[in-house]
């Protein structure tokens, strides 16, 4: 049945209107896209998405002095990090777990509006982050900070940084 | 007004490029290439680590295999080995467009596993595309194959580019709309000197790859500041390179560099796409084998229009002989 639709469009439509089709859809394609991100200024940059069609916005938006939420570790297992361990520095204790800390970076962030916004929400992150470590018991500190990008690339300082909360995983 | 657009673009001919000697055999060509690159990227897939993620969400194009499969490593897993059969089986009778369709869906749930947990895989966005458009490739390895059939694999094969460089050409669009609201807010935006130090250095630490060039950006602004107004430019006139296909082998080697470039400053790895642009891009039937530098220049976008605007106002106003620009 699809075999027979794609064969009589590929014979028995003439060239000319190939190509119109190519192009119809080349352009409809961009409209969908491009419309994901301008159509309502309200979601911009929300990272809604049609999928499987994309807007393609990529490192587009330069990042400047900014403010969210960080993770340092105090504790995993029998070991205690003294000073506290940067979520940022923790790449090597996730090669053998076969994943990556990225994969929890949204969560630290939304565990941080939880406590700032909506306590409700606290548990259900904090439950997520309790799996990062396979298990393991540990314990660790979420901060409000704001940082520049380049100065803490650099040397790892923050303009402000506000303590929120302390977990400890069961 | 079409024709007057089209005349300003000047759009590769297919019909004439259709009656070229040797064009049938780089049409079958490139699109061997395609699918010779499928099992690789297969093989990429399957060592991947998806089943030890725990965040899994499956989005509406892979819900249903939740019905049949209830253990999500046996979904991985399963997935894994039906998309290495259907890439092999597309390297081999890629021919049939029973088998291209069936490699399509193959890498449409895929890309829905890839996708299902917590955000959109996009590198294989391209793969899917162009998967999805050569299924209407026609049948160009009979005997004899009439000039229309290869002239709409031409038009297949033309569509399948400009998908791929209309990614990078929104990217460019959505990058200069970022730089007016950026600098009208008075913010570092993306022309900036010292924009890519900015998005390297946010990035290294969330990513946490190596990223072994990072230094260099750091140590030498002006360069990287070249580089990166370079590239804005680079997307934003990508699909100019599909229009005037003079500039498409420059453009292609251009995006390869470009994604090089960002493995190493940021460590962001875009290695399934990169095959894709390395066999599929460079077994183009749209690279001219004997394209001048002449040529290219007045192909360029903004160049080439300026050079046309002057060698006009000189034949209209001037009249010096300039007997090397006539059109």
């Amino acid at each position: 049945m699809l075999l027979s639709v794609v064969d009589s469009l590929i014979s028995l439509v003439s060239y000319p209107k190939l190509k119109i089709i190519a192009v119809t859809f080349l352009l409809t394609y961009f409209s969908i896209g491009m419309n994901n991100e301008y159509v309502d200024p309200k979601i911009y940059r929300t990272g809604i998405e049609w999928y499987p069609v994309f807007s393609w916005d990529l490192f587009s938006w330069v990042p400047n002095e900014r403010s969210e939420y960080h993770m340092e570790i105090i504790q995993i297992g029998g070991i205690t990090y003294n000073p506290p361990l940067a979520f940022r520095d923790t790449e090597e204790m996730f090669i053998d777990l076969g994943t990556s800390p990225t994969e929890y970076t949204p969560t630290i962030f939304k565990l941080g509006e939880a406590i700032i916004r909506d306590t409700s929400k606290i548990a259900e992150h904090s439950d997520y982050l309790a799996s990062v470590f396979a298990g393991q018991r540990y314990r660790y500190r979420i901060y409000a900070v704001t940082f520049n990008p380049v100065d803490y690339w650099k040397h790892g300082t923050y303009i402000d940084k506000v303590f929120i909360g302390e977990f400890a995983t069961k | 007004m079409f024709s007057n657009i089209k005349k300003y673009l000047r759009p590769v001919s297919l019909t004439k490029l259709a009656k070229e000697s040797d064009i049938l055999s780089r049409v079958r060509f490139c699109a061997t290439a395609f699918y010779l690159a499928a099992p690789v990227v297969a093989f990429m897939f399957a060592t991947n680590s998806l089943q030890n993620k725990l965040n899994f969400d499956p989005i509406w194009s892979f819900v249903w295999v939740t019905n049949w499969i209830y253990d999500v490593e046996d979904m991985v897993m399963t997935t894994k080995v039906l998309f290495i059969l259907m890439a092999i089986l597309a390297a081999l009778y890629y021919r049939h467009r029973s088998v291209r369709i069936l490699f399509f869906l193959a890498l449409f749930q895929v890309h829905a596993l890839e996708s299902s947990y917590g955000y959109i895989n996009h590198q294989w966005y391209t793969w899917l595309y162009t998967a999805g458009i050569l299924v209407f490739l026609p049948d160009i390895w009979v005997r004899k194959v009439s000039r229309n059939s290869i002239r709409n694999s031409l038009l297949v094969l033309w569509t399948a580019y400009a998908m791929i460089f209309m990614t990078y050409f929104m990217a460019g669009v959505n990058k200069f709309v970022m730089v007016w609201l950026q600098w009208q807010a008075g913010e570092v935006h993306g022309l900036a000197m010292g924009a890519f130090l900015h998005q390297a250095a946010w990035w290294v630490p969330q990513l946490q790859q190596p990223a072994f060039m990072l230094g260099l950006v750091s140590e030498h602004p002006y360069w990287a500041w070249i580089f990166y107004v370079g590239l804005h430019f680079l997307q934003l006139f990508a699909l100019w390179a599909v229009i005037r296909t003079s500039l498409f082998q420059v453009w292609i080697v251009l995006f390869i560099m470009f994604h090089i470039g960002t493995y190493l400053t940021m460590g962001i790895s875009f290695t399934e796409h990169l095959l894709l642009l390395c066999a599929f891009g460079l077994a183009s039937p749209f690279i001219w084998k004997q394209v001048t530098l002449k040529q290219q220049v007045m192909d360029l976008p903004v160049v080439g229009q300026l050079i046309e605007l002057s060698v006009w106002l000189n034949n209209k106003y001037l009249k010096l002989k300039l007997s090397s620009f006539k059109f």
